[in-house]
C-alpha cells in the first residue's frame, strides 16, 4: 500500500499484537514510516481547532446525526453501540 | 464547568462493555462543551458563565512529555516525566463529563474560550474527534501535492480526510462501505471513495 518513503499514520486503537508483512515492508529497506497518534489536547490545540471551525474551512456539524437528553443516555448508548439509524455522532444535552 | 453539550465516543462503548476497564462508579465521557460554573483559586483571566471547551486529553503542560510536544501524553508523576496515555484523565482516571458538571484539571492549561458566534454543536467535535482525525493527517506529515489513502470513514476517519485536505493533499482516496459515510467523505474532501465490499481497496 505504501510507496517507498511513504508513511502509515494510524489513529487506531489496537487490542492484539500487530505483525508487519515482510514483502510490502520491503524487508525494512524502503524508508517507510509508521506513526501512531492519540488525541492532542490542551488549550492551544483547542484554539487552533476552533479557528478552523470559525474560518468555515471545515464544517463538521453534519456529523451530529442524533440528539438525546442526559436522562435518556442509556437509549443513546444503545443506538450508538449497535450503530443504528445511520448514526455518526450524537449530541447529549442536559 | 457546567456541561451544556457532550457526546458519546466509541471508547465509552468499550468501557461500558468492560473491554477497557475503569474504576467502578467513575463518571465517563471526555468531550465537554459548556460554561464555567466556578473558578478554582489558581485560575486567572477566565470568568464564570464563559463559553468554553476542554480537550478530551488534559495535559498538565508541566510534565516532561508536554514541553516535548507530546500533548496526548503526560507525566503521571513518573520520575522521567512521561507516561503513555497519561494525558487521558476525563472518564479514565477522574470523573468525566456525561454529567451536569465536570471539574477540569489544570484548568489554565486546558480551558479554551469558544470564539463568539460559534454554537455548542459547531465545536462539539473539537475535544476529541477532530483533534484525533486531524492528528492522523498531521502525524503523517502530509505535504502539498501528496496522495493520501484513508481507511474507514467513521467520525475519526472523516476528520482525517478533512485534515488531509487542509494539509494540502491533492489526491485523497477513502475506503468505506456505508453509503451515508461515503457521501460525507466526498463532502469533506475525498476525491475518490472506494467501496471495500465491491473491490479490494489495495488494488483499486
Amino acid at each position: 500500500m505504501l510507496r517507498p518513503g511513504g508513511t502509515l499514520s494510524s489513529a487506531g486503537v489496537y487490542s492484539s499484537d500487530l505483525t508487519i508483512p515482510l514483502g510490502p515492508f520491503a524487508a525494512g529497506l524502503a524508508d517507510l514510516r509508521i506513526v501512531t497518534t492519540l488525541c492532542p489536547g490542551g488549550k492551544e490545540r483547542m484554539r487552533r481547532l476552533m479557528a478552523v471551525v470559525a474560518s468555515g474551512r471545515v464544517d463538521l456539524k453534519p456529523l451530529v446525526t442524533h440528539r438525546f437528553r442526559l436522562d435518556d443516555i442509556e437509549a443513546a448508548y444503545e443506538l450508538f453501540s449497535y450503530q443504528r439509524d445511520g448514526v455518526l455522532k450524537l449530541a447529549i444535552t442536559p | 464547568m457546567r456541561v451544556t453539550t457532550t457526546i458519546i465516543c466509541g471508547t465509552d462503548g468499550h468501557i461500558l462493555k468492560g473491554e477497557y476497564p475503569v474504576r467502578r462508579g467513575l463518571t465517563i465521557g471526555h468531550e465537554p462543551v459548556g460554561m464555567i460554573e466556578r473558578l478554582g483559586s489558581a485560575v486567572q483571566s477566565f470568568q464564570e458563565d464563559q463559553h468554553v471547551i476542554a480537550g478530551a486529553i488534559t495535559p498538565s503542560e508541566y510534565s516532561a512529555a508536554c514541553p516535548c510536544g507530546c500533548l496526548s501524553q503526560n507525566g503521571g508523576g513518573t520520575k522521567h516525566g512521561f507516561q503513555a496515555i497519561g494525558g487521558w484523565k476525563f472518564g479514565n482516571t477522574i470523573d468525566g463529563c456525561q454529567a451536569e458538571y465536570v471539574l477540569v484539571p489544570d484548568a489554565m492549561a486546558n480551558l479554551a474560550p469558544i470564539p463568539d458566534g460559534l454554537t455548542d454543536e459547531e465545536v462539539l467535535m473539537c475535544p476529541d474527534i477532530m483533534s484525533t482525525g486531524f492528528s492522523g493527517a498531521e502525524s503523517g506529515e502530509i505535504r502539498i501535492g501528496d496522495t493520501v489513502a484513508v481507511f474507514a470513514q467513521g467520525p475519526i476517519g472523516l476528520c482525517a480526510t478533512a485534515g488531509a485536505k487542509l494539509k494540502g493533499a491533492t489526491t485523497i482516496i477513502a475506503a468505506e462501505n456505508v453509503l451515508a459515510r461515503m457521501a460525507m467523505s466526498r463532502r469533506l474532501g475525498a476525491d475518490h471513495v472506494v467501496d471495500f465490499r465491491a473491490v479490494d481497496p489495495l488494488c483499486a
